[in-house]
């Protein structure tokens, strides 16, 4: 039979049922969509870095307690010492202000050594002669970066000005990959940046790099481990740090590392993962299932079909046909779907998704053909088979067999189950999220203010009086380092016990009062103090200290011990604490402020004003502590938005699953209501009917969500050292929005199926 | 044409195995207009679809023009729908989202007839059924008596040796069954085998034979002008 004309007669079929039609394409192509970008979200996570060419050889040198910023001179080591390394590298972020013909310019750059470029790959596209790094004053800059500096001149031998030093362009590099870790607007050798950042680091001598290896072709990465690991143990602090190295590969996953590198939780792709699962799901379930419903419905034609002469393979052609032709349909809608959503996908997500990219790839092609396929196969050869396969003579008896009932109730209860365990899962994100922000630190935040002091160029002593004096200011206190921000940590036997990972915060004399921490043995610092620390209860406890009576810990005298507040995120557990006493104000990098009163606007542009008296340069930074921590938990929020979303479009595709189930049962039931309405049952009754029908599978699948978000929402807590509870009330939430959604979804049918005359309807036969 | 022989027929429940066909022997010439009589659930559909190779017997002999259909393949019963059976439902069974005109084309689009002579055909049989005007209009668009005339075009169209009936004018006023009942006569006179389900002793009339079943059994089967010892 013709095409064309099997064609028209199957667009008649769809005209028929314009609103079935509509729910299962559009349902499937909207899940389609959604799963299409997530996998081009997940794959680019996944290749992360992976586009350097020597990426198999390349690794980060790393602590046994997580510390990738370790002391440069780690560096002579490796190339001296270590054989199977072929080059080293260091790399660490910058982020300074260059005067570009009269105009300050904010850059991030990137601290490294000249083998950085070969290592990592970069081809110079401008050079001159030497383009060294390791010359002091020297700079590369990336190619777009050039490009925003001074348009499409070749920049080699212009000056650019930062902090007094003239910095001279001696090359332009490729940018790095869009999917890389490290990004940056140019490069400066070390021995250019040292001279102004080295003191902003910790007050040990050492200066703290990432440090990268690349390795021979073939060389044992374990064998270069062993090699290394005990290379900073005779170095002071560094007593039980045992080395060792993660491939390149890996390191965007690893949460743990204290690195300025962005990372992604490896926990929240699977979750992603899953998610992506369900909701496909959820759209092929609620095509089949109304695609079967649809054939059902047809079944007197393929038996008419059957018995005018058309054998098995006839109908089978002509039901896949119409399948193939639906599932075209379905993905053209889903690409346009992704195009659409793409750019609110990509901000959620924090990431850039290119569908284009994915477009241009073989492999995606690859993929989509066999999603392609399997689409085809599942939505289109199944429903074709079962058409195929059915016998005239009980096609043309009964209507809508129990088993196909049984699978509609099947699928609109597993839609629902999902709907409800992600709304779950994004209330109790959320719940947690507020939990971690609002919760007690143990020192007060309210209206304290951290200045950035890191690029203060002159001697901070001075501002520290004056400061005082502005009237809204309540007390202030100077320190290298903060809570949130712990720049040093140490390791070693303090009196025989062995203490691992004690943060330490260099701080004046004024911490415990402006931050509002009570001291609970021994007493604050004085302003005379030198050499001597204090340390917080749980450190104090651990040593087994009873007094505080000649007590000295990493060269410090403990003179008090303050109570335990939080000074990171909740994922970890409050830690050993120690603050050392700053002897030289010259090393600090914060300057935390206690604001009185309301009028803070006003107090800061004072204390900008006092800030440019002294140093006019520095680039006024300030954050309150409440802002501090609410931005630790930034990434669970973007978590909390992406499955939100997931949530509202699960939501959607259940509904559209309801109002076609719904369509269906009220169709069939469309004589009995006329039967009770003739009987005297009134609207009301007809409609509490129909939606308590509906409200016994929203409740079964209340049941089922319940121990499934349990479950993920417990796993997911476990990141948490300290967590909300799972509440019940939560859990009812999400099952009333997901009632009172579904009501809603299928009011309009309900109630023109109860409120129309039984005389009309009871005429259908 | 047709041989049937001890034929059974029967449901097989868990526990019990109950009849609806037992022992029927039949013998229908070409050319013959049988109604088969008999109170519901008697068999009468079943016996029908059985000839109409749609049911398989479960237990007896069926030959039809001297091929064992019991032997046969689902392809080659297919081959038989094509060229030899024609039915016609109660329910007219048109298929809705097709036209009049489609309806009556489709066993003519399976038995892989060229699309211009479809056109006469479909044409011829139209004119003759006083249905051109109706031709692209959908089933439901029409009255019971026009479906069921779209019913019949659409069985005999590809011009079937037999033609199968149930109950072809149960669903219609009896005006409408008349004029059925006379069409299906004028068929039988050009030759057409025909096999009716009829619950109407007057329609029973315009055959030339009558089976009379009850529980499966074949209680007479008597010409149609011969005395009737079982009707009431
Ligand atoms: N699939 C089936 N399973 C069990 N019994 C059936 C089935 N189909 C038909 N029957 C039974 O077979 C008997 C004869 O049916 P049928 O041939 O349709 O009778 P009628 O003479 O009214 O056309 C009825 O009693 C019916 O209940
Ligand atoms: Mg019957």
């Amino acid at each position: 039979m013709s095409f064309y004309r099997h064609f028209l007669q199957f667009l008649r079929v769809i005209q028929r049922r314009k609103v079935t039609t509509l729910i299962a394409i559009g349902g499937f192509a909207l899940s389609l969509s959604v799963v299409v970008l997530l996998t081009v979200f997940i794959a680019s996570e996944k290749s992360m870095n992976m586009t350097y060419p020597n990426v198999s050889n390349i690794y980060r040198v790393k602590s046994n307690n997580n510390g990738v910023n370790l002391p440069t001179l780690l560096a002579d080591g490796f190339s001296n010492d270590v054989p199977g390394i072929k080059a080293n590298t260091i790399f660490r972020h910058n982020y300074d202000k260059v005067k570009v013909n009269d105009d300050f310019i904010n850059s991030l750059f990137a601290i490294v050594d000249n083998e950085y470029l070969n290592i990592f790959s970069h081809r110079l596209i401008y050079s001159d002669a030497e383009h060294n790094l390791d010359v002091k004053n020297n700079i590369i800059l990336t190619q777009s970066y050039a490009k925003k500096l001074y348009g499409d001149v070749n920049p080699v031998g212009n000056y650019m000005e930062m902090r007094d030093q003239q910095l001279k362009v001696v090359g332009v590099m490729t940018d790095p990959p869009v999917n890389s870790s490290f990004q940056f607007d140019g490069l400066i050798g070390e021995v250019t940046s040292t001279q102004y950042t080295q003191r902003t680091y910790n007050k040990t001598t050492y200066y703290l790099m990432n440090h990268f290896l690349q390795l021979n072709e073939g060389a044992n990465p374990k064998e270069v481990e062993l090699k290394l690991a005990g290379m900073l143990k005779d170095k002071e602090g560094y007593d039980n740090t045992i080395l060792e190295i993660q491939p390149l590969k890996e390191i965007y996953f690893d949460v743990k590392a204290h690195s300025s590198l962005p990372v992604a939780n490896s926990s929240m792709l699977k979750l992603l993962i899953w998610i992506s699962l369900v909701i496909l799901l959820m759209g092929v379930f609620n095509y089949v299932s109304l695609a079967v419903s649809v054939n059902s419905e047809r079944k007197s034609e393929i038996a008419m079909r059957k018995i005018n002469g058309a054998g098995a393979k006839f109908i089978f052609k002509q039901f896949l046909g119409e399948s193939v032709f639906v599932c075209v349909v379905i993905l053209l809608l889903a690409t346009m779907i992704a195009v659409v959503i793409a750019p609110s996908f990509s901000n959620i997500l924090g990431k850039n998704i290119d569908l284009w990219l994915l477009m241009r790839s073989g492999v995606s092609w690859g993929l989509l053909t066999v999603l392609f396929i399997a689409i085809v196969l599942l939505a289109g050869v199944v429903p074709a088979l079962i058409a195929a396969r059915a016998i005239p003579v009980i096609a043309l008896k009964g209507k809508g067999s129990k088993k196909n009932n049984l699978f509609r109730q099947s699928v609109l209860v597993f839609q629902l189950t999902a709907s409800i365990a992600l709304l779950f899962c994004v209330a109790t994100i959320w719940k947690q999220i507020e939990f971690a922000k609002t919760q007690d630190v143990g020192f007060d935040r309210d209206l304290l203010v951290q200045i950035n002091l890191s690029y203060f160029e002159k001697d901070p002593s001075a501002l520290k009086d004056k400061l005082l004096q502005i009237s809204n200011v309540k007390n202030a206190s100077f320190t290298a380092g903060s809570p949130y921000y712990i720049c040093s940590s140490m390791s070693g036997k303090v009196e025989e016990v062995d203490l691992s990972d004690v943060s330490s915060i260099e701080v004046d004399n004024d911490f415990a009062s402006t931050f509002d921490v009570e001291i609970i043995a021994g007493r604050d610092f004085r302003l005379t103090d030198k050499n001597s620390c204090l340390i917080n209860d749980k450190l104090y406890r651990k040593m087994g200290w009873d007094n505080l009576d000649g007590k000295e810990m990493f060269g410090g005298r403990v003179v008090g011990v303050f109570k335990d507040f939080h000074f990171k995120d909740i994922h970890h557990d409050v830690g050993y604490l120690k603050l050392n006493k700053i002897d030289e104000l010259e090393w600090v990098t914060a300057m935390n402020v206690r604001l009185l009163g309301n009028d803070f606007s006003n107090t800061l542009s004072q204390m900008k004003n006092l800030v440019h008296e002294i140093d006019p340069d520095l680039d006024f930074r300030y954050q309150f502590y409440d802002d501090i921590i609410a931005k630790l938990y930034r990434k669970e929020e973007k978590q909390a938005y992406a499955v939100g979303l997931f949530a509202i479009i699960a939501i959607l595709i259940a509904c559209l699953g309801l109002i076609g189930v719904a369509e269906y049962t009220i169709t069939q039931r469309v004589k009995e209501i006329g039967i009770r309405k003739v009987n005297g049952a009134t609207v009301a009754e007809i409609l509490s009917m129909i939606n308590g029908g509906f409200g016994k599978w929203v409740l079964l699948s209340f049941a089922i969500a319940a121990p499934i978000g349990f479950y993920t929402m417990s796993k997911w807590l476990q990141n948490f050292a300290f967590k909300t509870a799972l509440s019940w009330w939560v859990y009812a939430l999400a099952g009333i929005v997901v009632l009172t959604v579904a009501l809603i979804t299928i009011m309009f049918q309900s109630y023109k199926a109860a409120t129309c005359n039984p005389v009309e309807t009871l005429r259908y036969e | 044409m047709i041989s049937l022989k001890d034929i059974d027929r029967y449901y097989q429940s868990r526990f019990q195995r109950t009849f609806v066909l037992k022992g029927v022997d039949m013998e229908i010439k070409s050319g013959e207009f049988v109604s088969i009589m008999g109170p519901s659930g008697a068999g009468k559909s079943t016996l029908l679809n059985i000839i109409g190779m749609l049911d398989d017997p479960s237990a007896g002999e069926y030959y039809f023009m001297d091929n064992p259909v019991h032997k046969l393949k689902d392809k080659q019963k297919t081959e038989y729908h094509r060229n030899h059976i024609g039915f016609i439902f109660q329910a007219y069974h048109l298929i809705e989202n097709l036209t009049v005109y489609e309806n009556i084309e489709t066993p003519l689009v399976y038995k892989g007839i060229k699309s211009k002579e479809r056109k006469a055909m479909v044409a011829d049989i139209l004119d003759r059924f006083n249905m051109v005007a109706k031709k692209d209009l959908f089933p439901d668009q029409l009255s019971g008596g026009q479906q069921q005339l779209v019913g019949i075009a659409r069985a005999v169209i590809a011009n079937p040796t037999l033609l199968l009936a149930d109950e072809p004018t149960g669903n219609l006023h009896s005006e409408q069954g008349e004029m059925i009942m006379e069409l299906l006569q004028e068929l039988n006179k050009e030759g057409m085998t025909i096999i009716q389900v009829t619950h109407s002793e007057k329609n029973a009339q315009y055959g030339t034979r009558i089976v009379r079943l009850v529980d499966g059994l074949v209680r007479e089967d008597i010409p149609t002008n011969a005395k009737s010892l079982v009707a009431e």
